[in-house]
């Protein structure tokens, strides 16, 4: 039996804002800390959740998606063939040189840096995101040793947003579009204001085809993921839920 | 475990961890800046809004004050994204051009250490691992208390390379006490102030301020510096700027003049100074017009000099901790500055050189020594035969505790070191610095803790460790002349311990969590407070005025009559002879030379026609100490730059910022020059800790046959345009 319009909708939006949150949890993975044995099995459902993203947002021409999906399908193949202690061994090294201080050029994983004149860690960004995530009663794990205005806790704060919009849609609060809201601020007044910097910097810094692939995605996504809000969630929104 | 559990652990953001959040409101804090060391200690008041600091300024009414731009751009420090926040450690083999450094938790970085400490000590006896404390100082006290409940005599500072041992083993010799000398009391009337500038390096609370003030109300300047120093330019009545490295040379041209002309104190002469005849019989020779031609001092400023000096009194003295000490006759360079108020009779009377009569409690130099019993200095003298640089610096052995590390790079080849264990460490203050680099590499185990990732150090390494800054750090209290006071430390960022929980944690690791307070910061801090019968919850309490330790009784002068210079309670100085020492009986021991003898530098010669004085300073960088993490800092000056004499410049066609080779015998490099007449003709300068262009290796490693210290401001060199 066809399910009735409304409900169809319903459905295919908590499918989107699932997919949406998957991937948003797997950048956040990325960026947390160094890729551990569970993380790297998780590699090919991330790919697979790729795809779908890329067909329920139709973002599969956006340059940087290409280049990233390119790049994760080429680490893919050319770790089939080695260890896997090995593989996490030289993530480890990629993570310490890019984002621990002990590399030729460090690459800041904080908002702060991006967004204040001084280029330093706790500035105004700190305190805003941090207000956000208390709005929707959320704090950042207090044994995770980075700052509020770390990418995989902002990335963390836009999937529990998806996980609320899902939510609601589901039990029919009509919070939905307070939700819908919010990650359009978020993305605007945060992540679309520093993610292309340390993108930019990040590529250009990187050796490692693992955390260029990701960050290729994360800009891509980044990106995708505003215009689906902006646009085609208007017009899916507008179809009645 | 199930996945959802797993998920759940890895959540950085969730519901569990914002209740009970309450809102941040901005609160008051306290801590000592370290941009310099432990010295000045300047007092820090910030606002804090959670963990996180918003704003610094001077602490109101501390002794240390105000705040410099090294101060204030230690908050930059504190949030550079570039910081250290993790243990880490190499997994690529030592040679290799990438060390791949990774994360590692704190339970495996310090299980490890104490592995190779136990394995180490087993195979090759504890002396084969070397302890050694850079900057800051402050880990001096809990790193000594490691190095000798560990059962290792090896324990070393960077103060026996660059800083102020080398100074400090010449007024020991000499006077029997420590000092650089003071800023003029009311009653002085002279100032001799020797290789010092405090307008740029001195401590912002006690110096140049003081100084005018002082010339104000008519006390007379003598500066000695090759540099027309703003120090010189602002206060000297009389500027000597002699050839570098001929202070012996000048201050017997000196002498020679108060004896001559009977303008030296006679009566302490005859019955305070050891050896005075031999000093009078040596200075005999140093003519004015002689030490003219040694020093290129005009005969009669030498003359004038000595005459102000005499006829001014009571006159006092300012002393570089470590200028007139850099280089190959660094003890006697710095001996005979110290006989020249002594000679004038202006040792500890009021208004002339003074010595504390109740220095705090056992805190000789506060935390650059330590306390004696929290660093179990009985015991580590005891394993005194066991030092490896017995042989090769024995009136050193004699006088410190401290090794004398310049010759590490020997001991690690002849494999008498073996593991290497260091807080605030940076190799290019040693001369030479790629083989110090190139031996440490060798070591079968090292390990630094530090603020930041130094690739001048660290890849030679095999473990680095994150250390807590100023604001994150309660260990060390601040001592000073009596009075103490505290911090109030926020979290430290990342995973980063203080410096103090770090060896505190390897010693109870190592199995001796008693004498290491379970790694507690607080109770060794309390440990060494119970001296004064005081813990940290006291100065807490008197968190903004500190607490006084009262004093045994008031200042007194002339302790040497009165016999409150010496433990015995006997009259006279705490020196082998019980007088001041020209003719030191300690360096005799050891067939040194005993009097303040000149021992003539490096000549220039055609093809190194100019000579090379290193390590001179700027206001806004702190000596050798790193810069790269404090950006605003390095918007002052970006680069390293070569000061040359307009004169030097225009005969080799250089400009400003023209790039040019600097080359000695021992090696060269590339740099900016800068034009300047604060150095005369024939001398260029540069300052240390460029690791862009690092001067020290073109310094040769020979030292000080008596301090060990290298000659950073003696070595012939030539400048061409690159």
């Amino acid at each position: 039996m066809a399910l009735p319009k409304d409900q169809k909708s319903s459905n295919d939006l908590i499918r989107v804002h699932q997919v949406r949150k998957r991937f948003y949890l797997s950048l956040s993975r990325t960026f947390v800390r160094e890729v551990d044995k569970d993380f790297l099995q998780d590699l090919l459902e991330i790919l697979r959740s790729l795809e779908d993203l890329l067909d329920l947002m139709h973002i599969s021409q956006d340059n940087d998606i290409q280049k990233g999906r390119y790049l994760i399908t080429y680490f893919i193949q050319e770790i089939r063939q080695t260890k896997e202690d090995m593989i996490l061994r030289d993530l480890a090294r990629d993570y310490a040189a890019l984002f621990l201080g002990v590399g030729p050029a460090t690459v800041a994983l904080c908002e702060s840096v991006y967004q204040s004149y001084s280029g330093l860690l706790f500035q105004d960004s700190y305190f805003q995101v941090k207000e956000r995530y208390q709005d929707i009663r959320l704090a950042k794990n207090g044994d995770y040793p980075e700052p509020d205005d770390h990418l995989s806790v902002e990335l963390a704060y836009m999937a529990n947003l998806c996980h609320l919009s899902i939510d609601s849609i589901e039990r029919k609060t009509g919070e939905h579009t307070y939700y819908h809201r919010l990650q359009k601020d978020f993305l605007e007044k945060h992540l679309m204001r520093w993610v292309p910097e340390f993108s930019k910097t990040l590529i250009e810094t990187s050796n490692s085809t693992f955390y260029s692939a990701m960050t290729y995605l994360l800009r891509g996504y980044i990106k995708a993921d505003w215009n689906f809000i902006n646009r085609r969630y208007d017009y899916w929104f507008n179809s009645e839920i | 475990m199930t996945r959802k559990r797993k998920e759940k652990d890895h959540e950085v953001l969730s519901r569990k961890w914002a209740q009970g959040v309450k809102a941040e409101k901005e609160a008051v804090g306290y801590s000592f800046c370290d941009a310099c060391n432990e010295g000045p200690f300047c007092g820090i008041r910030f606002l804090r809004k959670g963990d996180v600091i918003t704003r610094i300024e001077p602490w109101p009414g501390f002794p240390r004050s105000p705040l410099c731009s090294k101060g204030y751009a230690t908050l930059q420090r504190l949030y550079n994204p570039n910081r250290l926040k993790y243990p880490m450690k190499r997994t690529n083999p030592k040679g290799s051009s990438d060390p791949g450094y990774v994360r590692i938790s704190w339970d495996e970085a310090l299980d490890t250490i104490v592995d190779h400490l136990n394995r180490i000590k087993k195979t090759y006896g504890p002396h084969a691992v070397f302890f050694y404390v850079g900057d800051p100082k402050e880990p001096r006290t809990a790193v000594q208390r490691l190095a000798v409940t560990y059962g290792s005599a090896n324990y070393g500072t960077e103060s026996s390379t660059a800083c102020r041992r080398a100074a400090q083993m010449a007024e020991m010799l000499t006077y029997g006490f420590s000092t650089t000398g003071n800023l003029p009391t009311p009653e002085t009337k002279a100032m001799l102030i020797w290789g010092a500038n405090p307008a740029y390096s001195g401590f912002p609370f006690m110096c140049h301020q003081h100084l005018m003030d002082a010339k104000e109300r008519g006390v007379r300047f003598i500066v000695v510096d090759p540099r027309i120093s703003p120090t010189a330019g602002t206060l000297a009545d009389i500027h000597l700027q002699p050839r570098p490295a001929t202070t012996a040379a000048l201050a017997a041209g000196m002498m020679h003049v108060l004896f001559e002309e009977g303008l030296h104190d006679r009566e302490f002469c005859e019955n305070w100074i050891y050896g005075i005849d031999e000093l009078k019989n040596y200075v005999k020779g140093f003519t004015p017009e002689k030490v003219e031609e040694i020093t290129w001092v005009p005969a009669n400023t030498i003359i004038a000099a000595a005459r102000l000096y005499a006829t001014h009194g009571p006159g006092s003295m300012m002393t570089s901790p470590q200028g007139t000490t850099h280089d190959s006759n660094a003890t006697n360079n710095h001996r005979a500055i110290l006989m020249i108020p002594a000679i004038c009779g202006y040792l500890d009377i009021p208004g002339g050189v003074l010595k504390p009569t109740y220095p705090v409690m056992e805190m000789s130099g506060p935390w650059a020594d330590g306390p004696p019993k929290f660093c179990m200095r009985e015991k580590l003298n005891e394993l005194r035969d066991h030092r490896l640089d017995l042989n090769t610096f024995p009136a050193w052995v004699e006088m410190f505790f401290e090794v004398q590390t310049g010759s590490l790079v020997e001991w690690i080849k002849e494999e008498r070191v073996k593991a290497f264990l260091a807080w605030g460490f940076n190799t290019m203050i040693w001369p030479q610095t790629h083989e110090y680099q190139q031996a440490i590499e060798t070591l079968e185990f090292s390990m630094a803790v530090d603020y930041f990732y130094r690739p001048q150090t660290h890849p030679y390494m095999d473990m680095v460790l994150p250390a807590a800054m100023n604001y994150e750090r309660l260990a060390p209290f601040a001592i000073f002349d009596r009075q103490l006071y505290g911090r109030t430390p926020v979290k430290p960022l990342g995973e980063c311990k203080e410096d103090w929980q770090i060896a505190l944690e390897i010693g109870t690791r190592l199995g001796h969590p008693d004498i290491f307070f379970n790694g507690d910061v607080e109770a060794a801090c309390n440990d060494i407070l119970g001296l004064w019968n005081l813990s940290y919850e006291d100065l807490r309490e008197n968190q903004i005025t500190g607490v006084e330790i009262p004093s045994e009784g008031p200042e007194l002068y002339t302790k040497h009559e009165t016999g409150h210079n010496r433990p015995d309670k006997k009259p006279g100085f705490e020196t082998p002879s019980g007088k001041i020492e020209a003719v030191s009986l300690d360096l005799q021991k050891h067939g040194y030379p005993a009097l303040p003898e000149y021992k003539e530098p490096m000549q220039t010669t055609p093809e190194y026609p100019l000579i090379l004085v290193s390590g001179s300073r700027v206001p806004y960088i702190t000596h050798s100490k790193c810069r790269e993490d404090t950006p605003w800092l390095l918007e002052l000056q970006p680069d390293p730059l070569l000061m040359i004499n307009p004169e030097d410049a225009e005969k080799h066609h250089i400009k400003r910022e023209d790039l040019v080779t600097l080359k000695t015998p021992y090696g060269q490099m590339s740099v900016k020059a800068k034009p300047t007449i604060m150095v005369p003709p024939g001398i260029v300068g540069i300052m240390h800790g460029w690791a862009k262009a690092n001067v020290n290796e073109l310094i040769p490693r020979q030292f000080d046959p008596i301090s060990g210290f290298p000659p950073f401001k003696e070595i012939i060199c030539r400048v061409v345009k690159a």
